[in-house]
């Protein structure tokens, strides 16, 4: 068995991880070259932390 | 951390090695709970208030249209206990109609036999069950948007307040310094 999940789903996760990214990363810096910099780090760690329990989801559903 | 300091003008903190002036902080706190970027925009930080502003009411609206209009209410009865209008009123004018429909009540619609309004809560746990049947799962789709655009806006008012938040402090390089000259210091070398 694996998860199924339709795409407009995973289209609503795009812009509020630009909206969280964006924020995070302005809130912690004034140049906007330090804000970009910010907002990439927040994207690809909140990316990977979503990636981690899916991956983990998919195992259980494997093994159950 | 940033320093403070007050001086005539404003209050002044250091955020990336330079100095940063938020003028009367209270204000711009409450400017930037009113309407998401507008403590940023009287403090001069345009760039940081418009990217405040599109990216919080951009979410907040997001949220809205994905549950039909019908995510933000404020209701505290039989029918359902909304907590999650705390979250949301942290985007502060946008709910201003939720909160007044919730402080208004319920009576007035359920008399006439109305449907609920523009941000009014549901009259009965049916129109909930409506709401929810309608929108599929949009309507907590939607709940969910609004609360993160109010969280979001938290941390904006604190921006406005004190200036950027610390970053997260960097672990440190486990590679050890090699000594210099200065720290080969006459009483150094003797004890040694």
């Amino acid at each position: 068995m694996s998860i199924s999940m339709s795409i407009e789903y995973l289209l609503l996760y795009l812009p509020l991880l630009v909206a969280v990214s964006f924020v995070m990363g302005a809130t912690r810096h004034e140049k906007p070259n330090l804000i970009l910099h910010q907002t990439q780090r927040t994207a690809i760690w909140i990316t990977s932390f979503m990636l981690t329990i899916y991956a983990v989801l998919q195992i259980v559903s494997w093994i159950v | 951390m940033n320093q403070s300091a007050k001086s005539g003008a404003g209050d002044i903190v250091i955020a990336d090695g330079e100095p940063l002036n938020l003028r009367n902080r209270y204000l711009a706190a409450f400017l930037a709970w009113m309407i998401p970027g507008a403590g940023h925009y009287y403090q001069r930080r345009y760039l940081k208030s418009a990217l405040f502003f599109v990216c919080i009411l951009s979410s907040f609206v997001i949220g809205l249209f994905v549950a039909d209009m019908k995510c933000v209410y404020a209701s505290w009865d039989g029918t359902e206990k909304r907590w999650q209008f705390a979250l949301q009123a942290g985007v502060g004018l946008p709910v201003l109609p939720a909160a007044i429909q919730g402080w208004r009540g319920k009576e007035i619609s359920m008399r006439r036999m109305e449907k609920p309004g523009f941000m009014a809560g549901p009259n009965s746990t049916r129109d909930l069950d409506e709401w929810n049947f309608l929108t599929a799962s949009g309507f907590d789709m939607g709940t969910l948007y609004t609360m993160i655009a109010g969280l979001l806006n938290i941390l904006v008012i604190f921006d406005a307040y004190a200036g950027p938040l610390a970053p997260p402090i960097a672990k440190p390089s486990k590679k050890k310094p090699k000594p210099t000259d200065a720290d080969e210091s006459p009483e150094t070398a003797s004890k040694s």
